[in-house]
């Protein structure tokens, strides 16, 4: 329909046209609309190529009426002679009801120096409110779109899901498994062997080692030290590999034990100290003395209970038994 | 050298310690564990860096070290208007000779007191600290020797950082001994008033020269230090390099930088002139353990982290001598 004017109106326009004139027309593709509808306007001029024209400025709203689209000028060349055909779609809006006017559009141009005035008519459309019927529920005025099945999206979100729950599987399985390597941990910490039978065993290796008879005091006064350290390790749980000799003497601990044996212990660290950082080369008396004194601080700071297990497991089945 | 002849030879040494603590402990009451620092930095050519509040006797010590040494002191009140040259001299001018004359600074005396280094601005500090390390000056074109011995000793307050410029991480290095000092205990401060107020202020008499100290300080390079020791001093400090090598995962986000190979060269002269002090000529874990936080504070970075939660270098050298093991 509205190329059928646009037609009409390019073939009659010269007949139309007086000589070198401009002509405008403003056009509604309705006359009623209901609130909210949207409704065009075409402005259509016809125009000689040789003459320059002020294109009417379309506002934001047009007495009353918002404007919620505003295309660009289109231009058509329509004969040989230098006609030219332009239009502009402007498209509005009415949010509330009544009669609004359009008011005409002035084109402002000039023949041989002369202004010159070009109107369009005026334009009326009527803006109704939307039939309500009181009789029926209140409904949505767009029904819930329904999203068509999609056989890719429903193996993608079934994907999804598995490998999710696989994730989750791993990281479940990951602390499971951490917990019994705790557990395990905590297992072999309670089955570890007395600090007794470590010290001794450790001791009775050493002799059997003969490492100062081989000149290599300075290695056995090195691992003499670290059986004591280690005993004190397990036996008082103190960090005593990371202790220099003056701390493990000055400790609480040893003072709990009698005078002879602190003596016994300070003897061994003390000539340990001078034989690993000093260079010192005791006698071999001094060796055995040390070994010995080594032997007698285990065995006298381990309670009797430890030092005999087997005959302790025996006094308790007798008990039993009687 | 036998280990016996270079014992018999530090025990003949280190009689004027005895000596000089006992001249010292005249005027100084407590702060023995400053005075040993003193006498570590002097004895391994080092320098210290002291962080006290006011009014802990850090200058009453030097002065008295200084004259118990018969040695030139001078004082250095460090201020945001200090130029370098009021540090290392400058030349003049002289009219009647007509023709410019070197007026040596404050910087030339064996003892040298930097008050408050953190006052003045950073080109100051960085003549000091170059003077330090050098132990030579330039003004003009002619350079100069600076005295033997030769120690500063900086102070910085912990408190009033407003209006200072801390010294950067490169310059911290260069001193060899970072010394955090306390109050005196009650019975010490007791004694320090009952001085004060009876005004008897004993004389420090001079009992050693400054050669003593040049021939003690070779002295105690010769103190003997067994490869064990060696390694612990190494395993110390990589343990601030690499806490995570070191089983030391629980302070591995707490150290942005660990201690440098000048921390492991100083821990190892200052464990030296420790075992000097203690009159003995080899080193034993406990000299490097005793020296280490002072040799280690100044030189180990911490995160954000650390410092968010408060945790001191000290707190982190707890932990790294708490884990390594002792040879």
């Amino acid at each position: 329909m509205k190329r059928n004017i646009l037609l009409y109106i390019a073939l009659f326009l010269p007949f139309l046209m007086n000589g070198q004139g401009v002509v405008a027309t403003a056009k509604l593709d309705t006359a009623t609309v209901v609130i909210g509808q949207p409704f065009t306007l075409v402005l259509t001029i016809t125009q000689p190529k040789s003459i320059a024209i002020n294109w009417p400025y379309i506002a934001d709203s047009i007495g009353g009426l918002e404007v919620v689209q505003n295309g660009g000028i289109d231009t058509l060349p329509v004969d040989d002679q230098g006609i030219l055909l332009r239009s502009q779609k402007v498209t509005f809006m009415a949010f509330d009801s009544g009669a609004y006017t359009i008011p005409g559009f002035v084109i402002d141009y000039n023949v041989k120096g002369e202004p010159v005035k070009a109107y369009t008519d005026p334009l009326r459309i009527s803006v109704y409110l939307v039939p309500v019927d009181t009789s029926k529920a209140i409904r949505d005025i767009h029904g819930v779109v329904v999203v068509p099945y999609d056989m890719f999206f429903i193996l993608l979100m079934v994907l999804a899901w598995l490998v999710t729950i696989l994730i989750v599987g791993l990281v479940i399985l990951y602390f499971i498994n951490a917990k019994k390597k705790d557990d395990l941990a905590e297992v072999k910490s309670i089955v570890r062997k007395p600090a007794y039978e470590i010290a001794m065993t450790a001791l009775n290796e050493l002799d059997k080692k003969q490492l100062w008879q081989r000149n290599l005091v300075k290695a056995y006064y090195s691992e003499l030290t670290d059986i004591l350290r280690l005993y004190i390790q397990h036996r008082w749980m103190l960090p005593a590999m990371e202790f220099t000799s003056d701390e493990i003497l000055a400790h609480a601990f040893i003072h709990q034990n009698d005078k002879q044996l602190q003596d016994e212990l300070a003897y061994v660290l003390r000539l340990a100290d001078l034989v690993k950082f000093a260079k010192v080369l005791p006698h071999n008396s001094e060796h055995e003395l040390s070994f010995k004194n080594a032997v007698s601080f285990v065995d006298k700071t381990t309670p009797e209970p430890e030092r005999n297990p087997i005959m302790e497991e025996a006094d308790n089945k007798m008990e039993v038994s009687l | 050298m036998d280990i016996r002849e270079i014992n018999e030879k530090i025990q003949q040494e280190s009689a004027f310690i005895e000596l000089l603590n006992l001249e010292l402990g005249k005027v100084i009451i407590g702060q023995k564990y400053m005075l040993d620092r003193l006498l570590i930095g002097l004895l391994s050519n080092g320098h210290l860096l002291l962080e006290g509040v006011p009014g802990l006797a850090k200058t009453l010590a030097i002065k008295s070290l200084s004259s118990a040494i018969q040695a030139k002191f001078s004082r250095l009140q460090f201020t945001p208007d200090l130029l370098p040259a009021d540090l290392v001299g400058t030349m003049i001018y002289s009219q009647k000779q007509e023709q410019f004359t070197v007026r040596r600074g404050p910087l030339f005396a064996n003892f040298v007191l930097a008050d408050e280094i953190n006052r003045a601005p950073a080109k100051v500090q960085s003549a000091l600290l170059e003077a330090m390390q050098e132990r030579q000056v330039t003004i003009g074109d002619e350079t100069f020797k600076l005295p033997e011995p030769f120690l500063v000793l900086a102070t910085q307050n912990p408190i009033e950082q407003e209006g200072t410029y801390p010294l950067p991480e490169a310059q911290l290095d260069r001193f060899m001994l970072k010394v955090t000092i306390g109050y005196p205990t009650k019975e010490d401060e007791r004694l320090i008033i009952r001085q004060n107020l009876a005004q008897e202020f004993p004389k420090i008499n001079p009992v050693i020269s400054a050669d003593t100290i040049v021939k003690a300080r070779h002295a105690v390079r010769e103190v003997y230090m067994d490869e064990k020791i060696e390694k612990y001093i190494l395993d110390i400090v990589f343990a601030t390099r690499y806490p995570k090598d070191s089983n030391l995962k629980k302070i591995e986000n707490l150290i942005s930088y660990g201690g440098s190979p000048r921390a492991s060269i100083n821990l190892a002269l200052a464990a030296k002139a420790y075992a000097f002090i203690k009159r003995r000529g080899y080193v034993i874990p406990e000299d490097v353990r005793a020296i280490c936080h002072d040799v280690m504070r100044h030189r180990i970075g911490l995160t954000y982290e650390a410092e968010a939660e408060n945790i001191t270098t000290d707190e982190v050298i707890n932990e790294v001598l708490n884990i390594v093991e002792v040879p």
